[in-house]
């Protein structure tokens, strides 16, 4: 069985202002080229289609063409909602989906309801049983639960029992779904999660990725054939008894994504995971994507920006060390036609992160690293502070009830 | 081999001299027969007990005697009938168990009857154990012999060691035998097929066989095979490895194996893994290379290139500017650093810093095959384990070479365990006695060290054998859960590690037949004779079956018309 794995596209993302939706289509059509000439029977696709809740008409048509395409090579295609996705508006198209292969399942539910789905191979009849896991937030693990159990919505649930952390929770879910694995079939789980012994890309958001939705490889069972995983943006391989990956995402996201400088393997790409039968072990390789452009950073004095010579295909961004002229920031645009962003950032000054690291920003509350945000960016209001505040509050009351 | 199927008793409980709780001897029915290996079932009453106790035990002699004679002449008369005698066989049995475990002996007069069925199954614990890996049919009646699972995969103990006479014991055959039964699905279903092996092969290219069936399999061992429960097939999933070829036109780095050449993949090391890694102490692996100065030398040496050696083309480095493209140039890199001031281990006597450059020079010309850089493709030299079962020639190395893979390979199955992968992993390695001998210190020898104290719970399981285990380093044989004897030199039987075996044992030892081995496990105080049927891979070229070619099918003038003239 040979299986594609992607995530977190994040349709509807642009940088600096600038729409990449025509970048996304072409990244999009690559990953289904890739699908047919491998000739995969089962696709993959971990969550975090859409960058917004409320995406935009021209998200979601290159998301459904997308999942349309991938269907048409004649591969299953199977996708979750990640933090990203709205669940009830994945869920709204689910049975739309079904019509023509595409399994889609927006929040986690029991086996029976579509918590696994199984597929079966077009080349050799192999039987892939695939355990699905959307994003869970905090406000629905209880909820999760309860729908593994069975509880109607007025019984009492008997909260007491359900005072364990996130990663029990999860624990718990993942235990239910992958019940009594078949040796002869291919086991897969796909879920969208914060695996402690994974690395952010960086530009994934901060208040998710916080020590609390952070959970153990341990959460799975050490007989699986693979754990496909959705959420963090560079694609790695987490050590464990079984195959886990993270696809990363296929486009670098934002500025602060530079791991794939440090090592070019981590550049986009899709796994290819193949299983050649019974008794043979998962083999994963990765595909790299030709397509997406990449995020450069030139960061020097007035003198050496003007002169750098970034690669025209890439999207550039700015950093000037010391104080331009006047006219300067004129001159550079005229200079770097695609330069996205000119930031002044004399070295006199404390320089600005420019990646959220999730160390420094892990356990800590929204409000503060809104707080700090206006701060760096010389843009302190209490009245945005305050709007902040409201709108917070409101959402975190709108997820506690909707679950 | 199978006893007839009659439950009547097989002999009585023989009262002189005295049954105590752990040996009662039993004379056998006239009509039944009892052998060494068979196993025996006495049940007693014993107030305070509603039902009795079971008592559970393996025969480990049989004598004969004609009672009543008292000169060796007598038996001619006894013969001849002038002399009145009884002829009388009479088995010893070891109790390996009591149900329930009341510390009783058996009664003289007692019946004993064989154990079959459910009562063999308690007689060799199985009953108790949580799960089962075969390990081959019992000597006495042919039927399954399973091992505790938990033994293998380190939940309460892992390691299996086997010592035996090269060439007779079947030592290697046994291993792979084990590893066959271990890495079938239903074993370990915990694990699914994620159980990995790596296998060392230091005997011709007689490994690199294994994926293909054994042309010598008989009818009798696919019945064994069907017994045990295992299918006789050959290993579904395996990758071959031989070192790369090191001619100077062949820099593509093909294998350098003789047979199978399109199927083994070429490994080597590249100088950036050698410094990346810190495999630098694996090329300082001879016995007399010990003590703390050396140590040291090797180690701030290794700690220096992991800081300063930068990745160039080709998998070779730049150390301070200058390329190094062979171990020699690595050697010549540090050559005037060394117990230098300022330089690496400055406190060094300068006959240290010549004696520790002269045997750089000599694993750099040892080891030139297996550590290089100048790679046209760097990339595919890295023995992947990809497959379930990878085997990695090493028989054609220098001591030195072979050395510095085997360590190279341990440290990396290791830190891979530690940094998280805790699937279960084997590892297959003969002459433990090269590797890990009793006497002195070397690098390879701490990591099988670690691997026989550490490596249980760290998922790593090593299969290890040795001609002698009293010249392998004792931490590692007494760390084996499993312990395991073929043919055994005379006097080797009587030496320290092989105390488990009973008197008897140990002088059957030395008269084992190929293919029987005695095993010991944790669980059964008396070690069981066990053989193993013929093996369903090819354990070497004569065994594997020449595929059809098209070229053997034809006949004489089809084939010399098939070839064109010139």
């Amino acid at each position: 069985m040979k299986i594609l794995h992607t995530s977190d596209w994040h349709v509807g993302r642009g940088i600096r202002g600038r729409s990449r939706a025509d970048e996304h289509a072409a990244v999009l059509t690559e990953i289904a080229h890739v699908a047919d000439e491998e000739q995969v029977d089962l696709v993959l696709v971990a969550g975090d289609q859409f960058d917004v809740k409320h995406p935009s008409a021209e998200s979601e048509r290159i998301v459904y063409e997308a999942l349309l395409r991938l269907a048409d090579t004649g591969a299953h295609v199977l996708a979750i909602a990640g933090n990203h996705d709205a669940h009830r508006r994945v869920a709204a198209t689910a049975p739309l989906m079904s019509r023509t292969h595409i399994g889609v399942l927006s929040a986690v539910a029991a086996p029976a309801n579509g918590g696994v789905v199984t597929v079966t191979a077009r080349s050799d009849d192999a039987v892939a049983r695939v355990a699905l896991l959307p994003w869970m937030s905090r406000g629905g693990v209880i909820g999760a639960d309860d729908l593994m159990a069975g509880h109607k919505a007025d019984e009492p649930s008997g909260k007491t029992s359900h005072s364990g952390t996130y990663e029990e929770h999860y624990r718990h879910v993942v235990g239910r779904l992958v019940a009594a694995p078949q040796p002869s079939d291919v086991n897969v789980v796909m879920a969208h999660a914060a695996m402690k012994e994974g690395l952010p890309g960086g530009g994934e958001r901060a208040a998710e990725t916080v020590m609390e939705y952070c959970v153990g490889t341990d959460v799975f069972p050490s007989n699986l054939d693979y754990v496909a995983l959705g959420h963090y943006h560079r694609p790695q391989r987490l050590s464990y008894a079984c195959e886990v990956h993270y696809s990363g995402a296929p486009m670098q996201l934002t500025f602060g994504e530079t791991f794939a400088d440090a090592d070019p393997a981590d550049a986009p790409c899709v796994m290819i995971v193949e299983k050649a039968g019974a008794g043979v072990p998962t083999t994963v390789r990765r595909r790299p994507l030709t397509a997406p452009r990449r995020l450069t950073t030139v960061r020097g004095s007035y003198e050496e920006v003007v002169a750098a010579d970034p690669a025209e295909a890439d999207y550039v961004r700015i950093v000037v060390t010391d104080r331009p002229p006047a006219g300067g920031i004129d001159t550079l645009h005229e200079r770097h036609p695609n330069a996205v962003d000119v930031l002044v950032r004399p070295t006199s000054r404390t320089a600005p992160t420019h990646a959220p690291t999730t160390p420094t920003r892990a356990g800590r509350e929204p409000r503060e690293l809104f707080a700090e945000y206006l701060t760096e960016n010389d843009a302190e209001n209490d009245a945005v502070l305050a709007l902040f505040d409201r709108l917070e509050e409101q959402q975190v009351a709108h997820e506690q009830e909707t679950g | 081999m199978g006893h007839s199927t009659d439950d009547s008793p097989v002999g009585v409980v023989v009262g002189s001299p005295d049954t105590t709780t752990g040996t009662f001897k039993v004379a056998v029915v006239e009509g039944r027969r009892l052998q060494s290996d068979d196993l025996v079932h006495v049940h007693r009453d014993v107030p305070g007990e509603p039902d009795g106790v079971n008592l559970y035990g393996v025969v480990t002699e049989v004598s004969a005697r004609d009672e009543g004679a008292s000169f060796a002449s007598d038996g001619a008369r006894i013969a001849a009938g002038s002399m009145p005698s009884s002829l009388v066989e009479v088995a010893q049995v070891e109790v390996t168990r009591r149900l329930p475990d009341v510390k009783v002996p058996a009664l003289p007069g007692l019946p004993a009857q064989l154990a079959v069925g459910e009562h063999r199954g308690r007689a060799l614990r199985f009953d108790d154990m949580g799960g089962f890996v075969p390990a081959g049919l019992l000597s006495g009646d042919g039927e399954p012999f399973y091992l505790n699972r938990e033994f293998i995969d380190g939940t309460s103990g892992s390691h299996v060691n086997i010592s035996g006479m090269s060439g007779v014991a079947t030592k290697t055959t046994y291993a792979l035998s084990l590893l066959h039964y271990a890495l079938q699905p239903a074993t370990f279903p915990q694990h699914g097929d994620n159980v990995k092996a790596l296998v060392f092969n230091v005997k011709g290219e007689d490994l690199l066989f294994i994926d293909r069936p054994n042309a010598r399999l008989t009818d009798q061992s696919r019945a064994d095979h069907a017994a045990l429960g295992v299918p006789a097939h050959p290993f579904p999933s395996v990758e071959l490895w031989s070192p790369a070829k090191n001619t100077p036109h062949a820099d593509d780095g093909a294998s350098s194996a003789k047979t199978r050449s399109t199927v083994v993949g070429g490994y080597c090391w590249t100088l950036q893994e050698l410094c990346s890694q810190r495999l630098l102490p694996y090329l300082f692996t001879e016995p007399d290379a010990t003590g703390e100065i050396w140590r040291s030398i090797v180690d701030t040496s290794a700690d220096y290139f992991a800081k300063e050696a930068k990745p160039a083309a080709g998998g070779s480095v730049t150390v301070d500017g200058r390329v190094c493209r062979t171990l020699f140039d690595l050697a010549d890199s540090i050559a005037g650093l060394v117990g230098v001031e300022g330089g690496i281990s400055a406190d060094v006597s300068p006959s240290s810093a010549g004696a520790f450059m002269r045997r750089f020079r000599i694993a750099a010309r040892e080891c030139s095959q297996v550590v290089r850089g100048g790679l046209a493709v760097p990339e595919g030299h890295s023995v992947a384990q990809e497959a379930a079962v990878t085997v990695v020639d090493i028989h054609a190395l220098s001591a030195v070479a072979q050395r510095f893979v085997v360590g190279a390979l341990l440290k990396g199955v290791m830190s891979g365990a530690e940094q998280g992968d805790r699937r279960l992993r084997f590892v297959v390695l003969d002459e433990l006695n090269k590797y890990a001998p009793k006497e002195g210190q070397s690098p390879i020898k701490s990591a099988l060290i670690d691997i026989a104290e550490r490596g249980r719970s760290l998922g790593v399981c090593l299969i290890g054998a040795q001609q002698t285990a009293s010249n392998v380093d004792e931490r590692i044989v007494s760390n084996a859960s499993i312990k395991v004897v073929g043919r055994l030199d005379r006097a080797e039987a009587n030496k320290a590690p092989y105390q488990h075996l009973s008197t008897s044992q140990r002088a059957r030892a030395s008269n084992l037949e190929k293919g029987t081995m005695i095993v010991h496990q944790p669980d059964v105080p008396v070690p069981q004779a066990v053989r193993f049927p013929f093996p369903a891979f090819a354990t070497n070229r004569s065994e594997s079956e020449e595929p059809a070619s098209s070229s053997a099918a034809l006949s004489d003038d089809d084939l010399f018309a098939r070839t064109a003239a010139p």
